[in-house]
């Protein structure tokens, strides 16, 4: 018995090591880690006790809430996603997945709905989140048939108040799926969003109270994305109760100098305050007219676009034009002018002195006052020897 | 005046009678110290489908079964409460426009008034947290019915010969069997979290954390009338989804004080009665007086008629 003191130092020692060997060295996390460590444990999404930057050793499926997610084209996803899982009072779920993928374009895109998407993996299955049936262990994670309802009346009930179960699913009767599942229209898309011309938002602003915002400009012309300023917005937010009211939402909600600033950031405030109303951009005003072929370019056919913003692109012709004029891309007989032996090796600029595209000018070369017409070709505008 | 005026009455009446000290927040000395499991209910996810009210029917043996008499919103039209065919329903509020829904049943009170107005322990909170009525006990004074804060269990009028008090049973059959009450299972939006008490509070507070915007700052529950099993989340304050405004001091923390400060010691009830006694003493001496003077005289009268002398 004498022993047992000894025993019991050795038992404890080794508990203590134990103890001490489990617990995981902290050492530099991601940013999103900070808070993340106050609310789970470590192993809840970790599978060794030493997870680096380099190893993270990542269990397949561990789920804080936006914790990584990712967003993909609406029609790469599956049109139609059957949710039979916990079929019992009521038929399976079809869900229309195209329809409501497209409607989420508009808020955070995919991560509305799978908010939780580990780097370089297919989003996970609900299911392997959220557990058929509730745990009474593990309160804080919402069952399979909570995540479901929650994710789809989240939307609904701001929708429209709604909350029949017969509008997902139908009470079983007989039983059986009814119907082909295939049957959904899965081209239903929101209905084209009709897009103000101009939009003149009052302001404070001492030196001009009015912001003229070319709409329509800003898309068509310019190319920004819906999401660019549409950030967040769900369907709510435009609709009451599934009639439209304000299409933007509400913009008292909205921080519109950031959005502005975007692209913005480097004018001062009277380039939109007190700016008159017509006064569009005009691409001649950089010095670069958009004549003939340019203007039937896309703008990223030159300016290669930085988040939202659009480098400034070289001038040279040599810079899209490699292989200049006479080569394969380019016929310049098309003009009706023919680079012949004589007008071959003269520069562009020889005949076009006014920039690319601008009318030829023959009386660099030629003292005749001859000048060159598309259609009607070469003209003597005087004496012609 | 309706039941619920009238025991707001009664209740109001009792208060005023409190002296200060019963309303301190001392813990009652007979609360249990039970934490038990709960029920969390998140009144910002329910979208008032009732079917907690046909799981509860279906589980409890109550008459209304059919599933499709719960489909039926027109229920929402009036403030319902529950009663003996009827452990819990769901209401409709709307104090923004927008409608809200709570489920209201027995809340399962810490220190249940039931349990301490019951003078035959029908009632007894067990140390599950459940508080559990046994009928064959009852003897249907349904002083129960009165002291319950929430006003929840309901009587059988209807029933001549065995009439029993019904209210919510936490579906204590299966709770034996491991499983969660009907009405949790059932929940397809799961707003209703069944777990151990303190950690439904912990999870409460942490979504208030977590959502600021949706939820006020209060777990409806957490300390009203002593703390109670069932607990709730809110966007607006409980009391505008028609529940009511309760302290944080348990009832039995009054009537109890009340009972025990009369008969402490049983000093009171002795000095009544002492009081009382010497009030009787002192009234009886002196009709004695009276009399014993009264029949002295009469005696030497007749002496005196007698011709003889007194002593």
């Amino acid at each position: 018995m004498r022993f047992l003191p000894y025993h019991l130092a050795v038992v404890l020692f080794l508990l203590v090591g134990f103890a001490a060997a489990k617990d995981p060295d902290v050492g530099p996390m991601p940013p999103l880690h900070e808070e993340m460590v106050k609310e789970v444990e470590c192993q809840h999404c970790h599978q060794c006790d030493h997870p680096t930057l380099d190893d993270p050793c990542l269990k397949s499926f561990s789920c804080p809430r936006n914790m990584f997610s990712a967003t993909l084209a609406p029609d790469l996803g599956p049109d139609v996603v059957i949710l039979d899982q916990l079929e019992d009072l009521y038929v399976p779920v079809r869900f229309n997945h195209r329809a409501h993928a497209t409607m989420t374009e508009m808020n955070a895109g995919c991560p509305t709905c799978h908010h939780y998407t580990p780097p370089d993996l297919p989003h996970p299955e609900c299911r392997e989140c959220h557990p058929r049936s509730v745990l009474l262990e593990d309160i804080t994670q919402p069952g399979l048939r909570g995540a479901y309802h929650r994710q789809c009346l989240g939307c609904h009930v701001e929708w429209d108040n709604a909350t029949e179960c017969e509008i997902c699913h139908a009470k079983k009767a007989g039983g059986a799926l009814q119907g082909s599942a295939t049957t959904f229209n899965t081209e239903i898309h929101h209905a084209p969003i009709e897009m103000a011309e101009l939009i003149i938002v009052q302001t404070d602003y001492d030196d001009g109270d009015e912001v003229p915002f070319h709409h329509r400009a800003h898309v068509d012309v310019y190319g920004a994305e819906c999401s660019l300023c549409h950030q967040q917005q769900n369907c709510a937010s435009c609709h009451v109760h599934a009639e439209a009211s304000h299409p933007m939402g509400d913009l008292a909600e909205v921080d519109l100098h950031d959005t502005c600033y975007k692209c913005h950031d480097e004018d001062n405030c009277e380039y939109c305050h007190g700016r008159a109303h017509d006064d569009m951009f005009d691409h001649a005003d950089t010095g670069w007219p958009l004549k003939s072929y340019h203007a039937s370019v896309g703008c990223t056919t030159c300016h290669t676009r930085q988040e939202s913003r659009l480098s400034k692109p070289t001038t040279s012709c040599s810079a899209c034009h490699p292989d200049g004029w006479a080569g394969k891309k380019f016929d310049h007989r098309v003009t009706g002018v023919t680079l012949d032996e004589e007008h071959g090796d003269a520069d562009c600029s020889d005949c076009h002195t006014g920039g690319v595209g601008s009318r030829s000018v023959c009386t660099e070369c030629h003292d005749d006052d001859r000048v060159y017409q598309r259609r009607t070709g070469f003209r003597p505008t005087g004496s012609f020897d | 005046m309706d039941r619920r005026e009238f025991t707001k009455l009664l209740g109001a009446t009792g208060l005023a009678l409190v002296p200060g000290k019963a309303a301190a927040s001392d813990p009652h000395p007979h609360a249990r110290k039970v934490d038990g499991i709960g029920v969390l209910v998140d009144t910002t996810l329910c979208i008032g489908c009732r079917k907690c009210e046909w799981a509860c029917n279906q589980s409890n043996n109550l008459p209304e079964q059919p599933l499709s008499s719960f489909e039926n919103k027109s229920a929402f039209t009036s403030n319902r409460r529950p009663d003996a065919a009827h452990y819990t329903v769901v209401n409709e509020s709307r104090p923004d426009g927008e409608p809200i829904w709570a489920k209201v049943q027995c809340m399962h009170c810490q220190d249940p008034a039931c349990a301490s107005a019951c003078i035959v322990t029908a009632f007894d909170k067990r140390d599950d947290g459940v508080v559990a009525y046994d009928a064959s006990r009852c003897m249907g004074c349904r002083y129960c019915i009165v002291s319950c804060p929430f006003q929840i269990p309901a009587y059988e009028y209807d029933n001549a010969l065995t009439p029993q008090v019904r209210k919510c049973t936490f579906c204590l059959e299966r709770l034996d069997e491991g499983r969660a009450p009907a009405c949790v299972s059932i929940c397809p939006v799961e707003c209703l979290t069944y777990g151990r008490r303190d950690e439904l509070i912990a999870l409460a507070h942490r979504k208030i954390a977590r959502n600021p915007d949706r939820y006020i700052d209060h777990v409806y529950g957490e300390h009203e009338v002593g703390g109670t099993s069932w607990l709730y989340l809110s966007s607006v304050p409980m009391t505008e989804l028609d529940f009511p405004e309760l302290g944080d001091a348990p009832v039995p923390c009054v009537t109890e004080t009340i009972q025990h400060s009369i008969f402490k010691n049983f000093v009171p009830p002795l000095a009544l009665y002492a009081f009382l006694g010497q009030i009787m003493w002192l009234t009886r001496d002196r009709e004695q007086d009276a009399e014993a003077e009264g029949s002295d005289a009469v005696a030497t009268q007749a002496v005196r008629d007698q011709g003889g002398t007194t002593l």
